[in-house]
């Protein structure tokens, strides 16, 4: 009614200014509507390209590429026995190196139910780390559930603590871009970087484990722990992803611990009749052919896995782990 | 007000105009920093019923059995975010209709290092809840009467209440007692919520094992087409046979179903023999030296899978389809 009152001027200054008002309303609906992404942030966000990482080779060239295998209930004495056929911890680690021990600890759960890397094992591989002479051993994992939960309830924590060793838990500052080149999958993709700068060595310890989506979880599929962001989309493409960080991830040595195997409800388990005593450890510096050698555990082979023979493919190993002689103890016989 | 607006607007509209460059600039540098490594949505259970069992802020509303008490505050998972908990199982639960799943870890308060961890998986209905709790029973099961679903094992209760798919998991090897003491008080907090699956009793009991059903929520035998089937296994001298069969919307569905998975299995290998008398309708396919019958009877699709005793196979599924025919909607 007001307007009705007003003079020609005021009118047109009125009109002027709806219109500038409502240029500006269209104006921002538009951009908001052309920076509108429906599918969110991919995972090429984060650093731009050229900031992007590679990995080291932890492998040692001079250890060639053997695995051994130990039968046995006592899952310290195993791994002793299988590091001594490897030609001690000494071959591997030597005086002021400082090593990252890659575990399982991706589950909130106790060591009873074999969904995480035994902590005896972790204990005993950092013990032999710094009798060898490590000036440094941390340990670490990104873990699916609450991290400190995790490293608390699957007793790894305390094992590291026991030991002497450094606990490190995943925060934002520790990730950082990194791509696989030559990769499809992992570019320009947030991984657990900061524990791995600085250290010349890397072992990865692991249960042998089922697995709902790749069919078995081992030290390859461990590797999936370094990688932060939304990694479950990685779920739709699990084999090349492993095959990609089997790729990615060179270690000094690797620990396959078969003395309970997760048969079945794998990765997670829940009940003791999930798993199954197979006492049985590996330990090698092929971890494609101790993963080969880890799926008979499952009553599986490399076909079952199709994983382990992308793996093989792209030049991560072999999966014909005889053809490396497999060195063979029986510590109850 | 022609002075005011030639006074003091152009300060206020600068102003205003100087708020939004600084929000939009600071969103702007707030999304170049983005850290997917941080990303994990987390959305609200938008149009779910709400029952006590599925709204608890801190706690599960669960009684708790004396000496029990909360270790861990409640976690809650939807769709987006179950990976995080379950990880790679995770597609076995959202491929059966998943909606939500709380859990919480409680522990004795006389014995901290005796604790267990409460898994409660909202499945939507009760059709989904069986299916994964037949697709992870395990081999040394020993049913309980908790629900008309349920089983233990040493160190653990899984079962079916109502909707819901509950797993119970002791941190040691055996079970506390208190456990059985919790899973009571859960499935009395929603009392009368056990509802009937009828597939269930169309099955025929003779030679069936105890406890071997599953509920295949989709892709079932490998054809894209079948869902929500039921199976059962049998156990007969001359071997196991596993029966199937799935209640579809009318006959016409069951029927078509039908033939397109006897032309699935045809164009997969499968070559047609000729069924035994007394099952009218049945296709019988033998593929990798297994035999496959399969028959619509009203609206149930059923027969028997990958069986290697012929006879046993045609026995259980004359039974099968002789329980259909009279009891079958």
């Amino acid at each position: 009614m007001e307007s009705a009152d007003l003079p020609g001027e005021d009118r047109r200054e009125f009109l002027r200014r709806l219109a500038g008002t409502g240029a500006v309303v269209l104006g921002t609906g538009l951009l908001g509507y052309g920076l509108y992404d429906p599918e969110g942030p991919g995972p090429t966000q984060g650093n731009p390209p050229e900031e992007s990482l590679t990995l080291p080779n932890y492998t040692m060239p001079e250890a060639g590429r053997r695995i051994s295998i130990v039968y046995g209930e006592d899952r310290i004495r195993a791994l002793q026995t299988a590091v001594t056929a490897l030609g001690g911890i000494e071959a591997f680690i030597k005086k002021g190196d400082r090593v990252l021990i890659k575990v399982n600890a991706a589950f909130a759960m106790p060591p009873v139910l074999g969904a995480t890397t035994h902590p005896d094992l972790v204990r005993e591989t950092a013990r032999l780390c710094l009798q060898a002479g490590a000036s440094y051993v941390a340990v670490t994992d990104n873990p699916i559930n609450d991290p400190s939960s995790c490293f608390a309830l699957t007793g790894i924590g305390e094992a590291v603590r026991s030991a002497g060793a450094q606990l490190i838990l995943p925060r934002e500052k520790l990730f950082s871009s990194a791509t696989l080149p030559g990769g499809s999958l992992i570019r320009n993709w947030p991984l657990l970087y900061e524990p791995l700068r600085g250290v010349n060595k890397l072992i990865g310890i692991t249960p042998v484990k089922d697995h709902h989506r790749s069919g078995a979880s081992m030290v390859l599929k461990n590797w999936y722990g370094f990688l932060g962001g939304r990694r479950n989309v990685f779920h739709q493409n699990i084999h090349e992803l492993i095959k990609e960080l089997a790729l990615l991830i060179r270690p000094t040595l690797v620990v396959l611990d078969g003395t309970t195997t997760m048969m079945t409800n794998g990765p997670t388990g829940g009940s003791l009749s999930d798993l199954k005593r197979t006492h049985t450890l590996i330990a090698g510096t092929d971890p494609v052919a101790v993963d080969a050698f880890g799926a008979t555990l499952l009553g599986r082979s490399p076909r079952d896995l199709p994983f382990l023979l992308k793996a093989e493919a792209a030049g991560a190993g072999t999966v014909d782990f005889e053809s490396l002689q497999p060195l063979r103890t029986n510590l109850s016989g | 007000m022609k002075k005011m607006q030639h006074g003091r607007e152009p300060y206020i509209s600068a102003s205003v105009l100087l708020v939004l460059l600084l929000i939009a600039g600071g969103t702007a540098v707030k999304q170049a920093r983005f850290d997917p490594s941080l990303f994990a949505p987390t959305s609200p259970e938008e149009g779910l019923p709400q029952s006590p069992l599925s709204s608890a802020p801190r706690d599960l509303p669960v009684p708790l059995p004396d000496g029990l008490v909360p270790m861990s505050p409640v976690e809650t998972f939807t769709p987006e975010t179950l990976s995080e908990k379950i990880n790679g199982k995770a597609e076995l639960y959202l491929s059966a209709g998943f909606r939500s799943l709380r859990s919480q870890r409680f522990m004795e308060k006389e014995r901290s290092e005796s604790w267990m961890e409460l898994y409660l998986y909202d499945m939507g209905d009760l059709r989904n809840a069986f299916a994964v709790f037949t697709a992870q029973r395990r081999e040394d099961a020993r049913e309980v009467p908790l629900t008309p679903f349920a089983y233990e094992t040493a160190n653990a209760l899984f079962f079916v209440h109502g909707r819901h798919y509950v797993e119970i998991v002791s941190a040691a090897e055996e079970s506390p007692a208190v456990m059985a003491a919790l899973a009571e008080g859960l499935v009395r907090q929603e009392p009368g919520r056990e509802e009937t699956l009828p597939e269930l009793a169309l099955f025929p009991s003779e030679h069936r094992v105890e406890g071997s059903w599953v509920l295949l929520a989709e892709n079932v035998f490998g054809f894209e087409f079948m869902n929500r089937t039921f199976t059962a296994e049998y156990e007969l001298p001359e071997g196991r046979i596993t029966a199937f069969l799935s209640l579809r919307r009318d006959p016409e569905e069951a029927r078509q179903l039908a033939d397109g998975y006897v032309r699935f299995l045809l164009e997969n290998g499968g070559k047609a023999v000729e069924c035994a008398d007394g099952l009218p309708g049945a296709h019988c396919i033998t593929i990798l030296d297994t035999l496959e019958m399969v028959f619509s009877s009203g609206r149930a699709l059923a027969g028997v899978h990958q069986a290697e005793a012929f006879a046993s196979a045609t026995r259980v599924a004359r039974s099968l389809y002789e329980r259909i025919a009279g009891e079958a909607p």
